[in-house]
């Protein structure tokens, strides 16, 4: 839905919609070297590593074993084992709530954070805290907060009156604990962004907005959240390709339990690789995790054709 | 001059010179021989590792190598080896790693060197060293295809910890065997609800290391009879099993199938348990708390009253050099330090005990341990699993961290009520097949 | 709710006030809790910190920090993830701002997409092959190598950051531009840039941190001189650690430097919007 204010002639360094000119600067003004310099180093960086991958997925290899030719044999016996299938469902299950739970309290965050007024640098600093911490880190914090047993959450939970919880230790409910973990490290991230893009939008937009009688929850509706829609889609995009690859937070908090509930794709490479030295298997795996993502980047980055221009 | 004189003067004088030129040639071996060298050590975060770092400006005072030790938890250790060893990388000299668990994989791989070469080799081993100083459990664990790979660092198992007061509060009578333990659990939970009663490893891959001596004191095995099959399905193994999962899912804590010894050591610790079956290696961790010193006992995993089976689990980690290391010969030198007897002694003290029989029985052990009465039990159940126990308690297969794994969620499925033990067991041997 | 961009046409009324002050409140208490208690536990004992209930002021102890920069280099590698953190950052910034200024003119998808390549596998994937590559290079250990990996975290997030700024400059400034005689880059330069900055400000912060907290490249590639703080704080961190203490003091120590960053940066970020300003 594109903004119902016409596209203002002032500056607006974030997104508002305008219709593509045809005319001289689409022609005649060439850019496309610009981006060979990002374009090349990232290729260069990553095309041995991903040839290598995809080489070594189409052998049975494992450590001290001789490697044996097997093609596309990984790729299949993964689609059919029950543990990587399990992985690919926690995966998904994992990211859609995480990344919901981001996104709408990120944009709740960011938007309370530009309305402060006193000591705003601080204020916002402090606000975005959170992921400045190593997942390690936020990893381990999280095993030791939220152990039933000795954890301090259930001990203050428990002064209210409430029952102790399972938190990461839930069979069932492990992964809503792990999204509202890693919500509240990133959910300032997107904040950030948010922040930023709220700063950038012009006054003149908000100034019409109210002479036209638009204000407070149906001016965030319908004029604040679509100019933020290609921030939002930035933010969606960056902590896409990181929750889709999930590991840090399951790897230290759960080991991917109880049972397998909290295994990710990518803890399940790992383990394959690091743990189990089946090097082909985990290639496949890693291939596999890899275009999964790929083909959500894409489709965000077909969002952002719709959102941006 | 007499020419038999002159003959037998020169015999005299040369044969003076060999004699004289002889104790030289045999005192070849030199602590200083590679004085200015610089090696790279790779440990994982252990009790011994942390102590050996304390002690390396030491060994570099002693031979005049300079050691650039670097220390990584386990996990993070393991991938930094295996991504520098699979590129044959020199980047490594020296690192400790569990036989028990990687050492058929690794050895496999070609990534030990092979150290007997070093052991037999009089100009580069300190004469007092004596490899037979290492228990033969210990240095046969450490070897394969005839290749001694690793030189053990510690002795470590589990054992029975248990805390007298709260029993003697309960009138409950120590467990003597091993049947007795979910007895007196239920007493001692019907005498006083509020105190936590056990608690022991409940994460997938630790389990095994804490649940196997139940499997083996119940007269089971996780191999079957002929010792080619897995044998988790077999009725004394399934026996030992539920035994487990059933003191963690009746008398555990909350959350059980999360915790590793991090979470048993704080319960312990904090006096919210009253006995568990955890690491000797976490002694010294747990004795740090206000009053365990006085009120903990230890002792060996009782044995089975049916099957009258003690076997405990109990195995060492190993310093071992690097393949690709270009330095062998200077890292020998850290290495037969690191494990002398000399070293060993000092490492009591820390908490970790000694894999040579020398040490164990030797004056500074023995002071240590006649310190504080549980230092006494806990050096009397280490020497006891040293001589009884064993390192083995996966399926027969070289891919051992795997069955972990898998025997691990067997038991957490028991736990979590989803299956029943011999469902488990059965299901879990089944893909434990499919690991030969 | 009232979520006033600095209008100063609206005045909110008293108890929307309060409701936002509240907001606030929630959001910061949320926010800090977890790390007043990581900051707190850095000070106690290991046997202390996870009693129950909480003590909570126990005699303060220094010797978690005083076991962290005894037992590790921090200091050095501190210093280490500086040079690697701005190093990558920059380098991130430099090929990213030319990157977002050309895709955005020429609204492509396919090359945003493609500099994304190196999050989307994950990082375990680099890490031998980038180890033998890089030591047949002979550059494993070094500076270089460590910024070059990280570049290829940095290139990706500022350049998607960049993005919604680029293409918020309005077209018809660039071809005003080009009208008026300016090279490509000088377009770049002197009109489009200063639109952008606080585009880059976020870059910049989120480059740092992101390069700051990855673990798994240097854990292999970096040599003992050339270790990073979080490389070296996995003394303490990891499954299976009972030193809850240093473990915090690390965990509080790596988070410095970067929140001094954000709160250096913040300023320039808040006030870059008065630079934005253009007349249409």
């Amino acid at each position: 839905m594109k903004s119902i204010v016409a596209a203002p002639a002032a500056a607006s360094p974030a997104g508002i919609a305008q219709r593509p000119h045809p005319g001289l600067g689409q022609r005649s003004l060439s850019l496309a070297w610009m981006m060979w310099p990002a374009v090349s180093f990232v290729g260069a960086m990553i095309v041995f590593p991903l040839a290598y991958a995809v080489w070594i997925s189409l052998y049975d290899a494992s450590l001290g074993a001789e490697p044996r030719f097997v093609g596309l044999g990984n790729y299949l016996g993964l689609l059919r084992d029950p543990e990587f299938r399990n992985a690919f469902k926690v995966t998904w299950l994992l990211y859609a709530a995480a990344l919901a739970m981001q996104l709408v309290l990120g944009t709740w965050l960011g938007v309370v954070l530009n309305g402060v007024r006193w000591a705003r640098n601080l204020v916002c600093t402090i606000a975005i805290t959170p992921f400045m911490l190593p997942p390690v880190v936020v990893g381990m914090m999280a095993m030791v907060l939220l152990d039933p047993s000795v954890g301090i959450v259930n001990w203050l939970i428990g002064l209210i009156g409430m029952p102790p919880q399972l938190w990461l230790a839930h069979p069932t409910w492990v992964l809503a604990s792990v999204a509202l973990v890693d919500t509240w490290q990133w959910a300032p991230f997107v904040a950030l962004l948010v922040l930023g893009g709220l700063q950038s939008l012009p006054v003149s937009v908000f100034e019409a907005a109210e002479v036209d009688g638009v204000i407070g929850w149906r001016r965030f509706v319908f004029v604040t959240l679509p100019l933020l829609g290609p921030t939002l889609l930035t933010a969606a995009v960056l902590r896409s390709v990181d929750l889709l690859r999930f590991f840090d937070l399951v790897f230290i908090a759960t080991r991917g339990g109880p049972g397998n509930a909290s295994t990710t794709m990518n803890m399940y490479a790992y383990q394959q690789g690091f743990e189990f030295s089946r090097f082909g298997w985990a290639s496949a795996s890693m291939i596999t995790l890899s275009l999964v993502v790929l083909c959500t980047v894409v489709v965000f980055a077909r969002l952002r054709r719709a959102v941006s221009w | 001059m007499n020419p038999v004189i002159r003959t037998l003067a020169l015999a005299c004088a040369t044969s003076g010179a060999v004699l004289l030129s002889a104790p030289a040639r045999a005192q070849s071996f030199d602590w200083k021989h590679f004085d200015g060298e610089t090696l790279n050590v790779l440990l994982n975060n252990h009790p011994w590792s942390n102590a050996i770092r304390d002690l390396a400006p030491e060994f570099s005072a002693k031979t005049g190598i300079k050691l650039r030790i670097e220390l990584l938890n386990e996990d993070p250790q393991r991938a930094r080896l295996g991504t520098l060893l699979q590129a044959k990388s020199s980047d490594i000299d020296v690192f400790n790693s569990l036989q028990i668990r990687e050492g058929a994989v690794y050895a496999k791989a070609g990534w030990y060197a092979d150290l007997t070469p070093f052991v037999s080799n009089r100009a580069l081993t300190a004469p007092d060293f004596n490899l037979e100083d290492f228990g033969e459990g210990l240095r046969k664990t450490a070897t394969f295809g005839g290749k001694l790979v690793a030189l053990p660092i510690n002795v470590e198992g589990p054992l029975f910890y248990w805390r007298s007061d709260i029993f003697a509060k309960c009138k409950v009578e120590v467990p003597a065997f091993l049947e007795d333990i979910p007895l007196a659990a239920a007493k001692l939970k019907a005498c006083d609800a509020g105190q936590g009663v056990w608690a022991s490893r409940g994460v997938r891959n630790a389990i095994p290391y804490a649940m196997a001596s139940f499997v083996f004191n119940s007269g089971g095995d996780f191999k079957s009879a002929d010792k080619k099959q897995p044998g988790l399905c077999q009725p004394k193994t399934i026996t030992g099993l539920s035994m487990y999962a059933d003191l963690l899912k009746n008398y555990g804590p909350v959350g059980a199938t999360n915790q590793s010894f991090p979470q048993v050591v704080e319960l312990l610790g904090q006096g919210k348990i009253a006995m568990t079956h955890e690491s000797s290696n976490e002694f010294s961790n747990i004795m740090k708390y206000p009053g365990r010193e006085g009120d903990l006992q230890i002792k060996v995993l009782p044995k089975g009253r049916d099957s009258g089976i003690s076997k405990p689990v109990a195995f060492g980690f190993g310093l071992s050099i690097s393949e690709y290391s270009k330095k062998k010969e200077a890292a020998w030198y850290f290495v037969q330090w690191a494990t002398s007897a000399e070293v060993e002694t000092k490492l009591v003290a820390k908490g970790v005990a000694p894999p040579r029989t020398s040490v164990f029985a030797g004056p500074a052990m023995k002071n240590w341990a006649g310190e504080k009465p549980v230092r006494q039990q806990w050096a009397d159940a280490l020497r006891e699993i040293s001589r009884t126990g064993t390192g083995d308690y996966a399926s027969p297969t070289d891919r051992v961290p795997e069955t972990r794994e898998i025997i691990g969620r067997a038991v957490q499925e028991v736990v979590l009520g989803q299956k029943t033990a011999k469902e488990a067991a059965c299901a879990a041997d089944i893909d434990l097949a499919k690991l030969q | 709710m009232s979520t006033v961009p600095a209008s100063p046409l609206h005045r909110r009324s008293p108890s929307a006030l309060l409701l936002g002050r509240l907001q606030v409140v929630l959001m910061l208490t949320l926010v800090l809790l977890p790390i007043a208690w990581m900051l707190l536990a850095s000070f106690k004992h290991s046997v202390d910190v996870m009693t129950l209930p909480p003590r909570l002021f126990t005699a303060p102890t220094l010797d978690n920090y005083r076991e962290l920069f005894g037992r590790t280099d921090f200091l050095h590698n501190t210093w280490n993830s500086l040079v690697v953190a701005f190093g990558a950052t920059l380098l991130g910034l430099v090929l990213a701002i030319p990157a977002a200024f050309a895709i955005s003119w020429h609204r492509m998808t396919w090359p945003a997409t493609l500099t994304l390549f190196a999050r989307m596998a994950p990082g375990t994937l680099f890490l031998l092959p980038w180890f033998v590559l890089f030591s047949k290079l002979d550059l494993v250990g070094s500076y270089t190598v460590l910024i070059l990996t990280h570049g290829a975290i940095t290139v990706p997030v500022a350049l998607w950051t960049l993005l919604p700024y680029f293409d918020g400059v309005p077209r018809a400034l660039i071809e005003s531009g080009q009208i008026d005689g300016c090279r490509p880059h000088a377009i770049l330069l002197r009109i489009v840039l200063p639109l952008v900055v606080p585009g880059i400000m976020v870059a910049a912060i989120l480059c740092f941190v992101f390069t700051w907290n990855y673990f798994l490249f240097a854990l292999a590639l970096s040599g003992f001189d050339t270790k990073t703080a979080i490389v070296a704080s996995f003394n303490f961190v990891g499954e299976g650690v009972t030193n809850w203490g240093a473990l915090m003091a690390a965990a509080s120590m790596i988070a410095m430097p970067p929140l001094v960053l954000a709160l250096l940066v913040q300023r320039r970020l808040v006030s870059g919007l008065a630079l934005g300003a253009v007349k249409g």
